[in-house]
Formats: structure tokens, sequence, C-alpha cells
């Protein structure tokens, strides 16, 4: 017995505290220990109803964000205002508290003569967690009037319609504990505040009228048609913007429509249509556009050219054809308007560097023309010797010829060495600023003036006479950089005769000579050396012991013609070390 | 003797043939020079082949 006793003990034990595990294991808890005062003694808060609730123990996996208070004036029969207040569970187990003033119930209800009842709601937007309504409790409380009864109406937690209504009478419920969350609700309370009853479909969740004004209740709905269309719980937004991964279909035009049943659990009146929204059934429309670029079509004609074409037309290129026909015919165009203005340009190019030749030309021979008019001036070779013209040189034989080039030879060389040094200076001036290259289309006669004055400047004695500016000028005529050299080729000429034979024929090889860049007098040397040695390879060691001053070898050679011998030797003595070193290689291998 | 004259010859000519590179620019050189570089030039380049053909037996 005493075993039962103790086995029903533990069994009871074990269920009483079961629905509080129950209760702590809900997501949201109801409020516990509604109430409801009405104010009737202070002066600006008389008439005023506060709706009083405790806070859960805190043991639920979504704690209340807000609590949603619901009051009619018929025990929600045809009237269903809601109102939330904008904080949510703080600490377990404290009241919190609402405040309808007396002038808020006019506004709402017309009246304030009516029995006010109210229940709350703890709700968590985040997780969609709603906890059940709490018993609908009421008050009368009229203006100034203190409230007589208090009335407690337990109603089942799945319907208002079918509730078992128990009044009792009870004495006056003591004030609840001060709450400091208690505000002054402002007037009129702001439309956002208000819960309305409208349920979508496959949300569990309870709308305000702020929801509908931002229109969350739409973007519930519109989730709630995409989840069951795309599989995504997406705004239509989200879908438009590609959140949502769809397999196109051929939508061009879709109209969705939207029902929201009806589950109104009280009738609101039309005249409070601003205040509250009438759960009418709302229709949205929707409109998915999908903007997709239709492929183009092309229409395939097929016909037979030789029905259609006349006799004469043989052939109709195909359009690959007549586009490379195009492009070839573009082509070659182009190719030869670039050929054609290549040749205009290389032709006009050459015209005018024929131009400029033809220019230069006339220019040079209209200068070589006043030089050889100066020339004649200054050596006036008619004062000695009778100058025959062409006509007068044809009618004379070979012989005579030749022996009246001699004799005018002579005459010039005559004259010239009567003339003065100025004088001779004066006439290589004016060949050299022409250069003496440009002789080549002078008279034979100017060609001997002027060698005469150059073999008559080149004298040892006299260009021992000649001032510095004048030996620059031989030195100018020559060919050569370092005035020096004139004195030294003097020297030379009057020693060797090599050179000598080179400055005697130096203004005719040089004429001769006149495409050659920078010619000058060792060219000339050179030249006569070679052709002595090629007649006389002997003559090219006849060497003269007594003239060797070893300390001295090299005095006797000008500036022009070192760097000559230095051109010319230094490669040859690379190219036989070269030579050596392969045939080293050669032989090592 | 005149076996070895004509041998000795020879091998002159064929040692000048040799050198013909070499002589063809110290020629070069001669004519390019004047005055006392071009006679001690030549005068050394003679010198100088001569000595070689008369070592032909001690250089070898």
């Amino acid at each position: 017995m005493l075993n039962k006793l103790l086995s029903l003990c533990g069994v009871m034990f074990l269920i009483i505290p079961y629905p509080l595990a129950l209760a702590d294991h809900v997501p949201t808890q109801t409020p516990y220990d509604i109430s409801i005062v009405c104010d009737s003694d202070g002066d600006t808060t008389k008439g005023n109803i506060t709706v009083t609730w405790q806070e859960s123990d805190g043991f639920e996996s979504s704690p209340p964000e807000r609590y949603a208070i619901a009051f009619s004036n018929d025990n929600f029969v045809e009237t269903n205002y809601a109102v939330a207040n904008s904080t949510g569970w703080e600490t377990a187990l404290s009241y919190k508290s609402y405040v309808f003033t007396a002038s808020y119930r006019e506004t709402i209800f017309g009246t304030t003569a009516d029995t006010f009842y109210a229940k709350v709601r703890a709700d968590n937007d985040t997780d969609a967690s709603y906890s059940e309504w709490t018993g609908v409790i009421s008050i009368d409380c009229n203006y100034g009037s203190t409230a007589t009864t208090t009335s407690s109406t337990t109603t089942s937690s799945t319907t208002t319609t079918s509730s078992t209504t128990t009044t009792t009478t009870v004495p006056p419920k003591p004030e609840p504990k001060p709450e400091p969350y208690v505000e002054p609700e402002p007037l009129p309370p702001p439309p956002e505040e208000i819960i309305v009853d409208i349920v979508v479909e496959g949300v569990n969740k309870t709308y305000t009228q702020a929801d509908v004004n931002d229109g969350t209740i739409e973007r519930d709905q519109e989730r709630i048609d995409n989840e069951a269309a795309y599989g995504c719980f997406m705004t239509d937004a989200q879908i438009d913007r590609g959140d949502c991964i769809i397999i196109k279909e051929e939508v061009i035009d879709e109209e969705i429509i939207i029902e929201d049943k009806e589950n109104v659990e009280i009738v609101i009146p039309e005249d409070v249509v601003e205040v509250f929204d009438t759960p009418e059934e709302k229709k949205v429309e929707i409109e998915i556009l999908e903007f997709e670029e239709q492929p183009i079509e092309f229409e395939v004609i097929e016909f037979d050219l030789e029905d259609v074409a006349p006799k004469d037309v043989v052939e109709i290129p195909i359009q690959d054809e007549i586009i490379e026909d195009i492009i070839q015919d573009e082509l070659d165009e182009t190719l030869s308007i670039d050929d054609k203005i290549t040749e205009d340009e290389i032709q006009v190019e050459n015209n005018d560097d024929k131009i400029i030749q033809e220019i230069v030309e006339s220019e040079e021979e209209i200068e070589l023309i006043e030089v050889e008019e100066a020339i004649k001036e200054i050596v006036k070779v008619e004062e000695i010797i009778e100058l025959k013209n062409q006509e007068e040189l044809n009618t004379l034989s070979q012989e005579e010829v030749v022996i009246y080039e001699e004799e005018v030879k002579a005459a010039i060389v005559e004259y010239v060495e009567d003339l003065d040094q100025e004088d001779q200076i004066e006439v290589i001036k004016e060949v050299t600023d022409i250069g003496i290259t440009n002789l080549d289309k002078a008279t034979k006669k100017t060609k001997q003036v002027v060698q005469a004055v150059v073999n008559e400047v080149t004298k040892v004695e006299n260009v021992e006479t000649l001032t510095e500016e004048q030996t620059e000028v031989v030195a100018d005529i020559l060919g050569f950089e370092e005035t020096e050299d004139v004195a030294i080729i003097a020297e030379a000429a009057s020693k060797e005769e090599n050179i000598a034979q080179a400055v005697d024929e130096y203004v005719e090889r040089a004429s001769d000579n006149a495409n050659v860049e920078n010619y000058n007098l060792s060219d000339v040397v050179v030249e006569i050396a070679v052709e002595n040695f090629i007649a006389d390879p002997i003559s090219i060691i006849q060497i003269d012991f007594n003239e060797i001053t070893i300390s001295n070898i090299s005095s006797d050679m000008t500036s022009s013609q070192k760097e000559k011998a230095q051109e010319v030797v230094v490669p040859v003595i690379l190219a036989r070390i070269a030579t050596i070193g392969s045939f080293i290689m050669r032989k090592s291998f | 003797m005149i076996k070895k004259i004509f041998n000795y010859i020879v091998e002159a000519i064929k040692e000048t043939l040799n050198l013909s590179w070499t002589l063809v620019g110290l020629i070069i050189a001669c004519l390019t020079l004047t005055g006392q570089a071009q006679q001690i030039t030549a005068l050394a380049t003679l010198i100088t082949l001569i000595i070689w053909l008369l070592t032909i037996k001690f250089r070898s």
C-alpha cells in the first residue's frame, strides 16, 4: 500500500511539471495574468483604461518582439481592433501595460459608455511565431465612471466563435505592480499599430496596418506564390533580380490572381475603414514580363532560276561570291588607286628631283660662267697670245692643234707667273667658291689657268710669302684641313716626282673625279704612285738613305696623306693578323 | 749544288706566295705613303722579305 502510494506520488511528481515543461517549450508563450483597469480619479487620465499583462518566464525559443492588444466594444462580435506596443520581452515575469484613453475609445467607438473588451498576444515576427490569445477581459469605463465590475472571459485557444462564457463577479482587481514601460498613448494612435487579421495562406503570421501600408502582405503573398511556381520563397522583385534560378518558360503575360482567404474573427463595420482595413477579398495582380530576344526567322524561298530569270541572264552568283567580288573589286580599286597615288607620288618626287637637279646644275653653270668671266678678267691671256676660236681650230691639223695648245699653256703659265700673288689668290678664291671639282664643265683654258695658279702658289718660295689667309685659301683648294700641309706639300713636291706630278695634274684629275667625295691632293698622290709603280715597280724601292731621319719619319707627310695611309694600312694589318690566327687554329685542330 | 739552288728557289717562291696577302698590304701601304714613311716602309718590307727567305731552313 505504501508502495502504491509512493508510486502514485512519484507519478504525480512527474506528471505535474509536464505542462510546465510543455509550456516552456512552446516557441512563444502566451502572456500571463492579463488585467484591465479604468482610471476614474486622475484629472488628465480620467477614463483611461490600462490593460496589463505579465511577461513569460523567458523559457521560450522565440521570445516576444511585441505584444498585440486586441480590443472591442462588443466582445469581438462585430468590431475587432488591435494595437501593438513597441517593446517586446524584456524581463521575466515582469508586467507590461497599454493605456487606452477615453478620447481614443470615443474616436474608435464613438462613445466611452460601451464595455471595453481586450486580449493580448505575444508576437515574434522574425520567427513568424505567435502565441495564443489570452482570455478576453472587459471593463466598463465611461467618462469619469469608476469600474464597477471586471469581466473575465475564457475562450478556447482555437476559436472565438464557439466559446463558453462564464461571467462572474469578482472583487476589484488590485492595482498591478508599477511598470516602467507604460507610456501615454498618443492621440490618436498611429494606424500602423493596428493589427489586422488578414491571413495569407501558407504564412503563420498576424499582420498590422503597417504591414498593409508597406506592402508586407503583398510581398508575403508573392513569396508563397513564387515558392509554388518556382520553388523559391522570394518576392517578385527578387525573382526579377535573378536571385532565383528559374527554368524559363514561354510566359509572356501571366496574370496571377492571389486570393486572400477570409479569416477574420470579427467583422469590421464599413464606417471605420480609414482606421482598419476591411477584411474583404484582395486581389493582387502581378505581371511577370520576361523580355527575351525573339529569334529572327528567315523565310526560305526556293525557286528555279530558269523559270524566273530571263534568258539573257545567264548566271546569278550566290551571295558569298557577290560579296567576294565586291570586296575584290573594292580591294583592286583601292590598290590601283594606291598604286596610282604611289606612282604619281614617285613621279612627282622624280620630277621634283629633276627640277631641283636642273636648277642646281643651272646655278652651277651660271656660277661657273661667272667664275670663268672673273678669271678672264684677271688672267688676260689674249694679251700674250692670239686665241683661236673653234672654227679656226678646225682648220688646223692635229699637230698644229697640239702645238697651239702647248703655246697657249706656256702663255698661261707665263702670264700667271707674272701675276701678283693677290691676283693668283683671287683666282683660287673664285674657284674655291664653286669647288675645284665643279671645273669639269669649264673650258680647257680655264682649267689650265687654274692649274698654273696652283702650281705657282705651291712653290716653296711662294708659299713662304703667303699670308695666313692666303694659305688657308690654298689649303682649301688642295683639300687640306691643315694650313701647314701647304708648306709640306710644297716641300715634298720639290723633292718627290710623284708629288710634283700630282700637284701638276691636280686640277685636271679633280675635275675628272667630280663625283668622288672629298677628293683632294692626297688621292692624286696615291693615283700617281700606283700608276708609277705599275709602270716601274722598282721605283718604289728607290731609297735615298741620306734623307731618312728616324726621329722625324713622318714629318714630310701631310695630315691628309697620313689619314689616307692609315685608312689603308690598318685594315691590311688586321687582315693579316686574322689570317695568321685562322692558320694557327687550323693546325691545332 | 744546282739542284740545291733550284730547290731553294722553289721553296722561296712558295714562301713568297704564302706571303702574298701580306706583301699586297705592304705594297699598298707604300703607295699610300709619301716621303720618308714610304721609303722606310718599302725598305723594311724588302729587308724583312729577304730575311724571311734566307731563314727558310732555319725556321723549318
